[in-house]
């Protein structure tokens, strides 16, 4: 048996914040960053809500902690509100779905597993999650998976269960108008690293190729256009991100996201870069496997003769949106070196490894990091 | 060589391959924690144990089991089943004077219904890259494993014939994984590892 999970709601278009107006609560608790109160985004979306009382958590910080979720979590839990909306990218969204079943139940949020029935330790889930993402790549709108930081292993976790999942998302574009070029380029290629991720998971499925196929092409159509200033394309890579996030959050990611979080987390870098980094490596590592195959179909899905040719489309599109191609641009080689045993281990302890259609085994984990910090193209 | 699923020699040669691999050393070097995997009857298993060689499999390991521990079986469905072939759990085994293939023909007049609920239950104790232990045992005689997995034979099967992982079945809710959840996600290598090696065994299906 699967199934395919989602929110109830997928709200988009430019006046798409107006849903909130229609919202009935007593008791809401915004969850935010200190960036998104600047900005002016939580006063945005505190005028579209009526409710008694109104409180903000606005302490999250990027690759957000486990203590930051058990901080938001201990604030829902004196305010118990009956609505929850998070406003801002992947960081903010992960917390906001940690801290509404956290306020309910008392757990390590790292047990928050697909094996753990939640309702079984008394969730009721009392509280109704709307999430407005303000990047477009995290996806976090659309999954039932967070990634938090475990700041005293220096490494990225990945809590999962279906009841993470918001009830509706709400795609406004005015909230990614006017996002910072680097922003755009690293969260577009999160968005693209899910979709190919997606569709190359062990756990794939019709309902999730779909999604996952569509993502890529809206993905390498618009992402450098919107790179450039095209708010038409900034629009479509906005639905892109949730459509990549309903697809990979239906089928998980691999090897990229595996290398991606263990990067992060031992160099607290942005994770859409950590991720897109990977990407060419990865598929170029697939080649070696019956993987290729199935990439040859999406590269025809999306118009391009092989993989071989994806592959090289990906790596023009990460230097025309300014992405590192290789580790070295990003590392020194001393870093690197000193912490690359660890980042072997964080990456066959993650947990979307199991997921990827070639597992690596440590050595060959190895020769990846080395190839990437080198820039060298995968022969193994 | 092939072995039967489950079965003594399995549990041995699943002992050999971990602990000779280099790999699962290196990514469970940590690792701290026993299994016991609850495999119910299933209608397949019920079909399988019509096959001599597997029903042969089933019961070397009841009969590994000390005398004085099987008596734990006492009053459970998988009495029932022995009884059904005319084994007392409660004496001394002896495989080698049992014919498998008259006791095989026994299990094909034995309905689900009649022994619902029948379980075997196998011990894998994992400690520092090593799998300590790996041996059948009765009802109640770990008390406190760390983790507990259970479910059909034909969802164990599915595992152990490399079709499908371990989490994927878990996912399915084919099997269903009980214990310190918070442990295992910091420490997937060693679970990944492990089941690629008992995946890698050749399994005899009789």
């Amino acid at each position: 048996m699967w199934t395919f999970v989602s929110p109830r709601t997928v709200v988009f278009g430019e006046d798409a914040l107006t849903f909130l107006e229609s919202e009935k609560a007593s008791r809401v608790l915004i969850v935010a960053d200190e960036n998104m109160v600047k900005l002016g985004f939580v006063d945005m979306v505190r005028s579209s809500i009526k409710a008694e009382i109104i409180e903000v958590f606005s302490d999250v910080e990027p690759e957000p902690s486990i203590d930051t979720a058990l901080k938001c979590s201990k604030i829902a839990r004196e305010l118990q509100p009956d609505l929850i909306v998070a406003v801002g990218g992947g960081s903010v969204m992960d917390v906001a779905k940690t801290a509404r079943v956290l306020m309910e139940v008392d757990i390590d949020p790292i047990a928050i597993t697909p094996f753990f029935n939640l309702f079984e330790f008394g969730y009721k889930k009392k509280a109704k999650l709307i999430v407005i993402p303000t990047t477009s790549g995290t996806g976090a709108d659309a999954t039932w998976a967070v990634v938090l930081t475990d700041r005293l292993e220096h490494r990225k976790l990945t809590p999962a269960n279906k009841e993470l999942i918001p009830d509706v998302t709400i795609l406004d574009y005015r909230f990614v108008a006017n996002m910072p070029r680097k922003l755009i380029a690293g969260s577009g290629f999160d968005a693209l690293t899910h979709a190919i991720e997606g569709y190359l998971s062990i756990w794939r499925n019709d309902f999730s190729d779909a999604l996952c196929e569509k993502a890529v092409e809206i993905i390498l159509d618009s992402l450098e256009k919107s790179y450039n200033g095209d708010m038409e394309a900034r629009a479509r890579m906005h639905i892109a991100a949730t459509m990549a996030g309903l697809g990979f959050g239906n089928s998980q990611v691999g090897l990229i996201h595996s290398l991606g979080h263990s990067l992060g987390g031992v160099f607290k870098l942005h994770h859409g870069l950590c991720v897109g980094i990977f990407l060419p490596y990865v598929m170029q590592f697939y080649l070696k496997s019956d993987v290729k195959a199935r990439m040859d179909v999406l590269a025809r899905k999306v118009g391009l003769a092989d993989s071989e040719m994806l592959i090289e489309r990906i790596i023009s599109l990460m230097q025309n949106v300014n992405i590192p191609t290789k580790l070295s641009e990003i590392i020194t080689k001393k870093d690197f070196e000193e912490n690359l045993e660890k980042l072997i281990m964080d990456t066959m302890n993650d947990a979307s490894l199991g997921m990827s259609p070639r597992i690596p085994d440590p050595e060959q984990v190895k020769r990846i990091y080395e190839y990437a910090f080198e820039g060298r193209r995968i022969d193994f | 060589m092939a072995v039967v699923y489950p079965s003594k020699e399995w549990l041995e040669e699943l002992q050999k391959r971990v602990n000779s691999d280099e790999t699962y050393k290196r990514v469970a070097a940590r690792w701290e924690g026993d299994f016991l995997c609850i495999v119910e009857l299933d209608e397949e298993a019920l079909k399988d144990l019509q096959k001599p060689k597997i029903l042969r499999g089933l019961i070397s390991l009841l009969a590994a089991i000390p005398t004085e521990k099987r008596v734990a079986y006492k009053g459970t469905p998988i009495e029932r089943f022995a009884q059904k072939l005319g084994l007392a759990l409660d004496q001394d085994i002896d495989l080698s004077k049992l014919n498998f293939e008259e006791l095989a023909k026994k299990v094909g007049e034995i309905k689900l219904d009649e022994v619902k609920g029948a379980s075997t239950y196998i011990w894998l104790d994992f400690w520092h890259g090593e799998l300590r232990n790996a041996k059948p045992v009765a009802p109640g005689e770990i008390p406190t494993p760390r983790f507990v997995l259970s479910g059909p034979y034909a969802a164990f099967k599915e595992l152990v014939m490399g079709r499908v992982d371990t989490t994927t079945q878990i996912v399915r809710g084919k099997l269903k994984l009980k214990g310190d959840l918070g442990y295992l996600m910091r420490n997937v290598a060693a679970v990944t590892r492990y089941g690629q090696l008992m995946s890698s065994i050749p399994i005899d299906t009789g």
